[in-house]
């Protein structure tokens, strides 16, 4: 049992590594049988539906439960909600939120400060101070477009480049960030890193863009195993 | 299959005397068909007859009573006495106990219901009936006690008593010589001094919000003797509170139960504030009197009612009106 | 159908496209001298010069997050409020013949009382108030510090050196150069030691210098320099301001505080206190005294209530008795909407829209907002 949970673990931690027993790899499986729809929980989108009469076709269906951090108010965003989560760990859900709410202000009071000291009325003007933005935007500019995945091919496992899902894209890029974050000097807070390394990669540098390049990188030199995909 | 078989296949078990052990003996008509022929041995149970299948019979039942009763029926006639639980003879869908998975189980076959007792003997047209059967061998109710009221005019004091019932070999509870007594503080007429004095001897046992001074008494082992001392007791306190000792004289500010400006510091800051620039001693504060000082008046009143009231924003409002009138009286008048 | 909507607030018909969001400007005003404020400024905010905030401020006085946000928006910006204005006003109008007045700030934990005791500061340093001012009590008593003496001229009371020369400074540096103008003198000999005597006729700059750079003597040094000014004041040579933030942790059933000889003391034992509250006592003219109690200066097990009698007890009412109590409440709808607009012009507030919630989690207490808008 223990053996198994080693190779588990092997599995879904290691990116580019070994995938011993694929199938042994947790599957999440929903309360909610497959004809449950996802919840609308903000006032805009139901208004939408309301007004395109798209609603007829949702009132006969049961829909899911809202999750508890799912809310209505407009400071509520899905990418935000999704960061929290990959930080969260031991389901201190409270404490991972407060480590992101410091966060943001820590983004807002560095871009505040060259804000004020800039004087090119133009480069102010396109200057970003939204935290959730610069996130947003950090996120876009770390998502790889290729992943490696390992191919057996007469007895040896080749590292091929494969395309992914924009979905995986995303949540490779988001665990970059916390895994850089977890990786950090101890001196330095994970607010304040998270911080300066959100607002490097909203403008295409720091260690989690860096990241991705290696990868890019990488990907562009295993390019000559790309038929291995299609054995 | 005739009547004699039938009962002598019936009889299935006869017992032996004392000293074998009990044995199933089986009739010799048990054992095979009877269709006239001698019976062969068969030990290697070659023709197997299987034993016929027990009839249930089931027995026929009628519909519970509850279903056919008639709405106007004289129910202490059904019910005349206690009596456990009846699930077919209560006409009323009752619910009892708890079920995790289902709503709480029905009246049929509920053992909940059974433990409780029932007051189903005693319902308000049975209780009229025996109060009207009892009603020969009662006096009349007392006149001038119509209400509670009088009652608690003519009987100020309650004493409370109780009694326990035992099934076991001694019928006596040792709980049942404890005795406690009730009476309102203000049925005793006492003054200010002996309402204050009472209320600190006796302490917890006096409730402020109905005016109701308990005295519980167990320390004798009869009933009689713990009344008898509960009264003595009260007469005690009541002389004792009465009465005006030289030791009382030491009572200082701090043991008030009252805030009185008069003996406070409060006065001595008015007084000072009045007076101003002249130093002020103690005695010039005693005998500064405010009774002509309207704002003196309005600001003595405003501290009491903080004081001894409590904070909140209606007496810190008024205190702070007083004080504006005392400190900054050109404000007021702008 | 349609009426259902209307009454959930929901649209009833197609939104209209919204034209480019307006980022809003604070209502703010011009005068920059307290003196100047009216009740028709109620709710504006108004700047103070750099200059004048590190003259009042620089040692203590606007709370910390405060600072952190001048820091950013490059500007100290106070919101003129009812309280404040009430108090002001009153400066303005009181008989300095008579006793100093007492005034109390009073209010929940985050309802402005720090920052409308810094305006009424600004008003009393533009009006050359002397400002004995101490900025948070607690600082005082709460931690426990390495050195705390028994004093040497009060018998049963103990010393803290260090605080004692802190606040010093804190006083030299708010008043030193009024006090120069004025040119107050001590009226007596003071002996310190076998060596050390201040004689008649030093300034009380020099007096303050002392203090400061022997610091055994800081606790009494203070003491003398309250008995000096409550003198001058009387005899109508200046006026003075009294300003005590945290007032009711002078009333606390105990401190952090330990001497070597690990006796902890209780505030009533602290030398510093006594001279905290005889500067509250009614005994000098030509002056005011402000107080301000909050929760948080109180014991953490005592903090039920934020009405002022209950934090400082029976004791403390005494001693203050009679005074203003003016309670500090939680913005009302114009000033909280001007705080917003406030923060969403300095670019601190991100998201535009979203007051109802704001209003219903904060409710309206403008610490708490502050903490609310930070990662927004």
């Amino acid at each position: 049992m223990a053996l198994f949970a080693k190779y588990l673990r092997i599995g879904s931690t290691v990116k580019h590594g070994f995938q011993a027993f694929p199938q042994l790899t947790t599957a999440k499986y929903s309360v909610y049988p497959p004809h449950f729809a996802e919840p609308v929980y903000k006032k805009q989108e139901l208004d939408k539906l309301y007004e395109s009469g798209e609603i007829e076709n949702y009132k006969l269906i049961p829909f899911k439960a809202a999750k508890s951090n799912e809310t209505c108010s407009i400071f509520h965003d899905p990418m935000v909600a999704k960061f929290i989560n990959y930080m969260l760990l031991k389901g201190q859900k409270k404490l991972a939120r407060e480590v992101l709410e410091k966060t943001f202000e820590k983004i807002k009071k560095l871009q505040l400060e060259k804000y004020n000291r800039e004087t090119d009325p133009e480069k102010k003007a396109s200057m970003i101070i939204d935290p959730v933005v610069i996130l947003k935007k950090a996120v876009a500019n770390s998502k790889p477009l290729l992943k490696l995945t390992a191919v057996k091919r007469g007895g040896s496992f080749y590292q091929v480049p494969v395309p992914i899902t924009d979905k995986e894209s995303t949540f490779y890029a988001m665990r970059w960030f916390v895994q850089c974050g977890r990786e950090k000097d101890k001196s330095i807070s994970f607010a304040d890193f998270m911080a300066t390394e959100l607002i490097k990669a909203s403008n295409n540098d720091g260690k989690v863009v860096n990241k991705k390049l290696d990868l890019h990188k990488q990907c562009e030199a295993n390019r000559a195993y790309a038929h291995y995909r299609w054995s | 299959m005739s009547a004699l078989q039938t009962t002598l296949r019936r009889t299935t078990a006869v017992l032996m005397p004392i000293g074998y052990y009990p044995a199933r003996v089986w009739c010799s008509t048990r054992a095979a068909p009877t269709d006239g022929k001698f019976r062969v041995l068969d030990l290697k149970k070659k023709s197997f007859v299987p034993h016929a299948k027990k009839k249930y019979i089931k027995t026929i039942t009628l519909p519970p009573r509850a279903l056919s009763m008639p709405v106007d029926q004289e129910w202490s006639n059904v019910w005349p006495g206690p009596r456990t639980f009846h699930p077919a003879t209560v006409p009323l869908a009752l619910r009892q106990g708890y079920d995790p998975k289902r709503a709480s189980p029905g009246k049929y076959g509920n053992a909940e219901l059974m433990k409780i007792p029932n007051f189903l003997h005693i319902t308000p047209p049975a209780v009229k009936k025996h109060c009207s059967a009892l009603k020969q061998f009662c006096t009349e109710w007392p006149k001038g006690l119509e209400t509670d009221e009088d009652c608690d005019r003519h009987f100020p004091m309650t004493t409370i008593t109780t009694d326990y019932c035992h099934s076991s070999p001694t019928i006596k509870d040792p709980k049942s010589r404890i005795v406690t007594i009730k009476i309102k503080l203000s049925t005793l007429n006492l003054d200010k001094h002996a309402r204050d004095k009472m209320i600190r001897l006796v302490g917890d046992r006096y409730d402020e919000e109905s005016d109701i001074l308990t005295i519980v008494t167990d320390r004798c082992p009869t009933r009689k003797q713990n009344y008898d001392y509960g009264v003595y007791v009260l007469t005690a306190l009541y002389h004792e509170s009465n009465t005006f000792e030289e030791w009382e004289r030491q009572k200082q500010e701090a043991d008030m139960e009252h805030y009185i400006w008069e003996n406070n510091p409060s006065k001595k800051a008015y007084v000072t504030l009045t007076r101003w620039p002249e130093k002020v001693s103690d005695d010039d504060v005693k005998s500064h009197s405010i009774d002509e000082d309207t704002v003196g008046q309005k600001y003595k009143e405003a501290v009491t009612e903080l004081l001894n009231n409590g904070e909140d924003t209606y007496t810190l409002n008024k205190y702070r009106e007083a004080a504006l009138a005392v400190l900054l009286p050109q404000t007021i008048q702008a | 159908m349609r009426a259902y909507r209307r009454l959930c607030g929901y649209a009833t018909a197609a939104v209209k496209q919204e034209t480019q969001y307006q980022i809003p400007t604070a209502a703010r005003t011009e005068k920059k001298n307290p003196v100047d404020h009216d009740s028709q400024d109620v709710s504006k905010f108004y700047t103070i010069d750099p200059k004048t905030v590190s003259n009042i401020f620089q040692t203590g006085g606007l709370p910390k997050p405060f600072t952190e946000q001048t820091n950013m928006f490059a500007e100290t910006a106070l919101m003129i409020r009812q309280p404040a204005l009430e108090v002001i006003n009153s400066l303005k109008s009181t008989d300095f013949q008579k006793p100093a007045v007492r005034y109390l700030l009073y209010g929940q934990t985050g309802s402005g009382k720090s920052l409308s005791l810094a305006h009424i500061l600004h008003y009393a340093y533009s009006s050359k108030f002397i400002l004995y001012h101490i900025p948070y009590v607690p600082i005082w008593l709460k931690y426990d510090r390495k050195e705390v003496n028994w004093s040497s001229s009060k018998n049963g009371m103990a010393d803290i050196p260090l605080i004692a020369a802190q606040w010093l400074k804190h006083f030299v540096h708010q008043n030193g150069a009024l006090l120069n103008e004025l040119n107050l003198t001590t009226s007596q000999d003071y002996v310190w030691s076998q060596r050390e005597t201040t004689p008649q006729g030093t300034t009380l700059n020099e007096l303050v210098t002392h203090g400061i750079n022997r610091a055994k003597y800081a606790c009494d040094c203070m003491d003398i320099l309250l008995n000096e000014l409550k003198a001058h004041c009387s005899n109508n040579r200046c006026k003075m301001l009294v300003a005590i933030d945290g007032f009711n942790a002078f009333f606390n059933e105990k401190t952090d505080l330990k001497t070597e000889d690990r006796v902890k003391v209780t505030p009533q034992q602290i030398t510093m206190v006594q001279t905290g509250l005889s500067a509250v006592l009614s005994d000098w003219n030509n002056g005011a005294i402000i107080m301000v109690t909050s929760p948080r200066a109180a014991l953490n097990t005592k903090r039920e209530s934020h009405l002022p009698i209950y934090l400082i007890g029976r004791q403390g009412f005494e001693h203050i008795d009679p005074f203003i109590p003016v309670m500090v409440p939680e913005l009302s709808t114009v000033e909280f909407n001007n705080m917003l607009d406030y923060y969403e012009e300095k670019r601190w507030l991100q998201k535009p829209g979203g007051r109802k919630e704001l209003e219903f989690l904060t409710s309206k207490l403008p610490a708490d907002l502050m903490a609310r808008c930070a990662p927004l």
